[in-house]
């Protein structure tokens, strides 16, 4: 016979052994707390990000019973909490949305971001676009934004709101399509490229 | 311009980070709100409890891990799975002229026009030798073509022939090469339903060399291949490099696991690095447990998966044993010509070790010009 189970590598391994030693989980909450808070503050505000994100985590720990501990990464599982907590904030985000339509984005990033935003601005397409986003059902926003904000894969974006690939494509898809229409481009085959990284 | 790109640009890239007292606020409230822990009872001599529990304590346990018992046979982690494999692979020697396995390897694909699935099967050996001067070989015989959904065929009337799309892999009577560039390939191509005979044919272009396109080593390769798992990957990933940038991580850790499969199956890699892959996979984010099975040989084993796209490729491994028992691909989504669920190419490996032996070639060869050396252009087949 082999020798009994090591403990799996990653976050999971973290998680699994936080469940009789709970102090060991917060090094998932010192690796990812910045991260879940820097996509809530986008998403929303700062302020508001304050309170989803501690409220992410406390809701993380709480089930960590229930971590699939067969996912060696916990990213997927945070950003969906963090995503159905910001879903308690949709009439805000709409509001915010509006507002990020009149003015620039802030702290200008420097390079390609800077390019796009500047982009943006001067062909007039913020206020379309951000309304796109804002009209988009939620369930295509969340998608929309696990992969521009959060940098998320397509399978991670499945695991973080636990509905199948298949389902993020065409949602992914369809918002896609709305937002190329506030873009202006009639052209479907136009830059289908992805375009979204951290 | 990228409609994702300017979605990103209509949002602050940098908001305000959160302040110190913020964070240690946060971790606070994360822990304080949980009702207390479990706590581990240690049984002593019979005696009673030795009790670390603060008041309050649930889900009471008498064994010493803490947890429900688990029953034999438990279903491991993916990781602990292939690391328990690593450790049996590292105890093998690594003697023998050859490294041999015998495998049944089959695929299924639609024939044309029909609304059922065929599954080939063939019969194969592979030779592949530990000497650069020896060449691989393969020797291989068609088992038959059988339709998936029995039911489907006989309202078809219950041929006994097909046609199919040639795809370089389901070609006519051919296993595994195709002919000269693209010869067969996406042509129509009749099959037949007969089991055919054994003929040999090279597993590699040069002496010493086993596979081919992207997936060909030489012995001197595989001898001088890192065997820290790490320094493996990176290693790996520089070969792969030779299919162009443009894939994203999560693509190439899932080519990765596939070419690490290939070293495991049947190339003759020494048992250093057999577990150095195995460990290597270990640690790939995106491997998924997939439970206990039953292989279509009858065997158990677990399944671990890693998926790329719209494929999914599994192994079946012995927990008892640590051996790899099978391979598979399937289709996860359907799409044109392909059903869910679809073996796209499935191996049962029925031996894999060193062999001091020879292979004894059949008079049939395949592939092989005039002066007894393999067709260049004619094994050109990706993934093999």
């Amino acid at each position: 016979m082999i020798a009994p189970p090591e403990a799996p590598p990653g976050d999971a391994g973290v998680i699994g052994r936080s469940r009789d030693e709970p102090e060991l989980f917060g090094a998932i909450f010192d690796a990812y707390f910045a991260e879940i808070h820097r996509y809530l503050a986008r998403r929303l505000d700062a302020h508001t990000a304050d309170d989803l994100a501690a409220e992410t985590f406390a809701v993380a720990f709480r089930g960590r019973d229930r971590y699939d501990l067969s996912r060696p990464n916990a990213r997927p599982w945070l950003y969906g909490i963090a995503t159905n907590l910001a879903g308690r904030h949709r009439r805000d985000e709409r509001r915010k949305l509006t507002a990020l339509a009149r003015v620039g984005p802030g702290a200008a990033a420097a390079g390609h971001e800077d390019a796009v935003a500047a982009r943006v601005t001067a062909e007039g397409v913020r206020g379309p676009l951000a309304r796109a986003v804002a009209a988009l059902p939620a369930g295509q926003r969340d998608v929309l934004l696990l992969v521009v904000l959060g940098g998320l894969s397509y399978e991670e974006v499945a695991v973080a709101l636990d509905v199948p690939f298949g389902t993020v494509s065409s949602r992914l898809n369809r918002a896609r399509k709305k937002l190329r229409k506030a873009l202006g481009d009639t052209d479907p085959l136009l830059d289908d490229q992805e375009g979204a990284s951290r | 311009m990228n409609d994702l790109d300017a979605v990103r640009a209509l949002y602050p890239e940098d908001p305000p980070a959160p302040s110190a007292h913020t964070v240690a606020a946060a971790r606070l409230r994360m822990t304080a709100a949980a009702p207390p822990p479990r706590r581990r009872w240690r049984l002593k001599a019979g005696l009673g409890l030795v009790a670390a529990a603060t008041a309050g304590a649930a889900a009471l346990t008498l064994l010493p891990s803490g947890g429900t018992p688990k029953p034999p046979g438990t279903v491991l982690s993916p990781q602990a799975l292939l690391l328990a494999a690593a450790t049996k692979a590292e105890k093998e020697p690594s003697k023998g002229a050859y490294w041999y396995t015998k495998r049944i390897d089959g695929m299924q694909r639609f024939p044309l026009g029909k609304d059922y699935l065929l599954d080939r099967r063939v019969e194969r050996e592979v030779w592949a030798p530990s000497s650069p001067k020896e060449y691989s070989w393969g020797i291989e015989r068609l088992l038959g073509i059988k339709p998936v959904d029995e039911a489907a065929w006989k309202r078809d009337g219950s041929p006994r022939e097909w046609k199919v799309r040639g795809d370089g892999d389901f070609p006519a009577g051919r296993a595994g090469c195709i002919g000269p560039l693209g010869e067969g390939m996406n042509r129509s191509l009749t099959v037949t339903a007969s089991p055919g005979e054994r003929y040999a044919l090279p597993w590699g272009a040069q002496p010493g060399w086993s596979g081919y396109a992207g997936h060909s080593y030489s012995v001197a390769q595989l001898a001088a291949m890192p065997v820290d798992p790490g320094a493996l990957k990176v290693r790996l990933l520089k070969d792969m490099k030779r299919f162009g940038d443009g894939m994203t991580a999560r693509d190439l850790d899932a080519w990765i696991f596939d070419l690490g499969i290939r070293l495991l199956v049947d190339r003759p890699a020494p048992s250093a690095l057999r577990a150095a892959v195995y460990r290597m996979l270990a640690a790939l984010p995106g491997v998924a447990g997939r439970g206990r099975v039953t292989d279509a040989l009858g065997r158990t084993g677990q399944a671990i998966a890693m998926s790329r796209n719209a494929v999914e490729t599994r192994i079946v491994v012995d927990p008892a044993t640590g051996r790899l028992l099978s391979t598979e691909e399937v289709a996860l989504y359907p799409g044109i010509e392909r059903r869910k669920g679809q073996l796209l190419r499935y191996e049962l490996i029925q031996e894999a070790r060193w062999t001091a032996r020879r292979p004894a070639l059949p008079a049939e060869r395949r592939n092989l010009t005039k002066d007894g050396v393999p067709v260049k252009e004619a094994c050109k087949r990706y993934g093999s």
